[in-house]
């Protein structure tokens, strides 16, 4: 245990670190947790570290010691785990905090940073686009789990095309809010294509017709060629999600024990403001409204 | 032809593992550069041997608990997702296997070819404009090849074969394949101009003519260059990972024909080991099946060194 939190606290350095100096461990602030939050987490910090060179500058009352701010990564699991063992002060969890957890917290403060949304999606040229407003989850499940197959089952007015299913591989977040929310007991079909990115699933989506995928919001709602879906009736806009009432999407949150430290209390009003811009351009949904 | 002698002794010693600590009479640069040498060797092979060992030691879990060897090959499909996970890789062995052979099938007779061409009947223009071309093609990165692949066969595929979707093992091996010929073939015009000169005078001597000098006595006489020509491009065909995650479709489903999707072993490691825990079942399972992947490797080159020694001893 004590070997791997060695690693990712190595790994921290290497991300977070622009300008470490040893002495001014008090004014260091430590953040882990969630890979999702993860790359967002490590450009705010370095927006925040270079515009607040130290920490005086920022609120004269604290010391004049170069601000710094540590993001690592392991997961969610692990971004709670460490806020409990005092290794982290901010934990980073891609998920709603389980009672259990809670519990173990005590005294604790969870923020939502943004938000991250799955849309089901095709592009412009595909059959069902301009046929079908949404689908029920229903319908999802046996889409994606590969008991519909063509386009026809679906609609007698459609073509008799195979429908393609475009999928995230089994660890990303995507997969598992659908596979939770939409699949249920089901299995996601063995025939789906995975592909291993967002970014490569926006490109193989906005290039096959046949295609059907979920996918970020940010990048369906955002994207000409795209059609994103309702979800029993709801449709996957930024408003719908951040409200709770489209269910197919998870928290982004930063956790903090107790009573949080000036510093920690300082960063984590500049990620949930300056930084909803980076929340934005990864794809996600930001809490508060971005101009 | 002269056999160098095996019991030759550089610099007038018994070479062996422990001559570095003989001779201490020499002067200490000698021993130093020797010692230096034997260090570096030992470094290259017991990193070979180091990631056996690890590869080994992260897989045995899942060699040896739950459905075993024979469920992970065999019977097990791959659900990462259900409860309990089923992690068997029956899917990616049979795409590797199939992508291979594609690759392989395509790209030997051809290699051959282009290494007859260049060694027995280009003209040393050409010959000379071709060698750079080779070693040019095969440095060209493999996600070049695999997004060129992407943008010109998948389509081609759809449109060919009324595809919903144009990913297909098929698609992946006739890419691979383009990425192993420049190997092949470079590698197969070396050992056919290898052959020494006198082999090829006395053959002509003889009033054979040009083909079958190079069909029954060249070929025959490069021979071991030939089987490591195949070897290097059987190794790089099992390895390529980028192409084949790009172009195979990355499906888990077990595949049933070239036109189907799959998952080679490699696109399987990569698609899943970065969010498999340490110490996981998942994590088990891919070092598993890269533990399969290395132990084909290196059977297949024993077998080949072995058919190579064989070769030699019935030519000679």
């Amino acid at each position: 245990m004590r070997k791997s939190l060695l690693w990712v606290l190595a790994f921290g350095v290497i991300v977070g670190v622009t300008s470490a100096s040893a002495g001014d461990q008090d004014a260091t602030i430590r953040a882990g947790g969630s890979t999702t939050l993860l790359p967002i987490m490590a450009n705010c910090s370095s927006e925040f570290m270079e515009k607040y060179q130290t920490w005086d500058r920022l609120d004269t009352s604290l010391p004049k010691a170069t601000t710094t701010v540590f993001v690592t990564g392991g997961g969610s699991g692990f971004g709670v785990k460490s806020l409990l063992s005092g290794v982290v002060d901010i934990g980073m969890v891609s998920r709603d905090l389980k009672d259990q957890e809670k519990k173990l917290l005590g005294e604790h403060q969870s923020h939502l940073v943004g938000k991250d949304a799955v849309a089901i999606a095709v592009n412009a040229r595909n059959p069902l686009a301009g046929r079908k407003k949404g689908f029920t989850s229903a319908e999802l499940a046996a889409i994606f789990s590969g008991e519909v197959k063509t386009y026809q089952e679906l609609d007698r007015n459609l073509p008799a095309k195979p429908i393609v299913l475009l999928t995230r591989d089994s660890g990303a977040g995507s997969t598992e809010i659908f596979q939770e929310k939409i699949m249920g007991e089901k299995k996601l079909s063995p025939r789906a294509l995975q592909l291993p990115s967002q970014g490569a699933l926006l490109e193989k989506l906005q290039n096959n017709n046949n295609a059907i995928a979920y996918i970020s919001s940010g990048l369906a709602l955002h994207n000409k060629n795209l059609k994103a879906f309702a979800l029993e009736n709801v449709e996957p806009t930024d408003a719908n999600v951040t409200m709770g009432s489209y269910p197919l999407a998870r928290p982004l949150l930063m956790v903090v024990k107790g009573a949080p430290a000036p510093t920690v209390r300082h960063f984590v009003d500049y990620a949930l403001n300056s930084c909803q811009k980076i929340v934005v351009a990864h794809g996600y949904v930001p809490s508060r409204s971005v101009n | 032809m002269t056999v160098p002698n095996a019991d030759a002794k550089p610099f007038g010693r018994t070479a062996s593992l422990l001559s570095p600590f003989r001779g201490w009479e020499d002067s200490p640069q000698e021993v130093f550069a020797r010692l230096l040498f034997l260090l570096l060797l030992v470094t290259g092979v017991a990193t070979l041997l180091l990631v056996l060992v690890m590869v080994a030691r992260e897989a045995s879990p899942a060699l040896f608990t739950g459905t075993g060897l024979w469920g992970l090959l065999i019977t097990d499909p791959w659900e990462p997702l259900s409860q309990p996970a089923r992690l068997g890789v029956r899917h990616a062995w049979l795409s590797t296997l199939a992508v291979t052979g594609v690759a392989l099938a395509l790209a030997v007779p051809v290699g051959f070819g282009i290494g007859m061409f260049i060694a027995e009947i280009a003209p040393a223009t050409i010959k000379k404009m071709l060698q750079p071309c080779l070693e040019l093609l095969a440095g060209i990165p493999s996600v070049v090849y695999g997004f060129f692949g992407y943008v010109t066969l998948i389509p081609w595929f759809e449109s060919a074969f009324e595809m919903a979707t144009g990913e297909s093992l098929l698609a992946a091996g006739l890419i691979l394949a383009m990425m192993v010929l420049p190997f092949i073939a470079s590698t197969s015009a070396e050992a056919l101009g290898a052959v020494p000169r006198d082999v090829r005078e006395a053959a002509l001597a003889l009033g054979v003519n040009h083909c079958s000098l190079t069909c029954r006595v060249l070929v025959r006489h490069a021979a071991p260059g030939l089987f490591a020509a195949v070897a290097l491009g059987l190794a790089r065909a099992l390895g390529e990972t980028l192409a084949v995650l790009m172009l195979a479709g990355n499906s888990v489903a077990v595949p049933g024909s070239l036109l189907d999707r799959g998952q080679p072993i490699t696109a399987l490691i990569i698609t899943e080991l970065g969010e498999a825990g340490v110490g996981s079942a998942k994590r088990q399972a891919l070092f598993a099946a890269a533990l399969v992947l290395m132990t084909v490797v290196i059977a297949i080159n024993v077998v080949i060194g072995a058919l190579k020694r064989r070769i030699l001893h019935g030519g000679a």
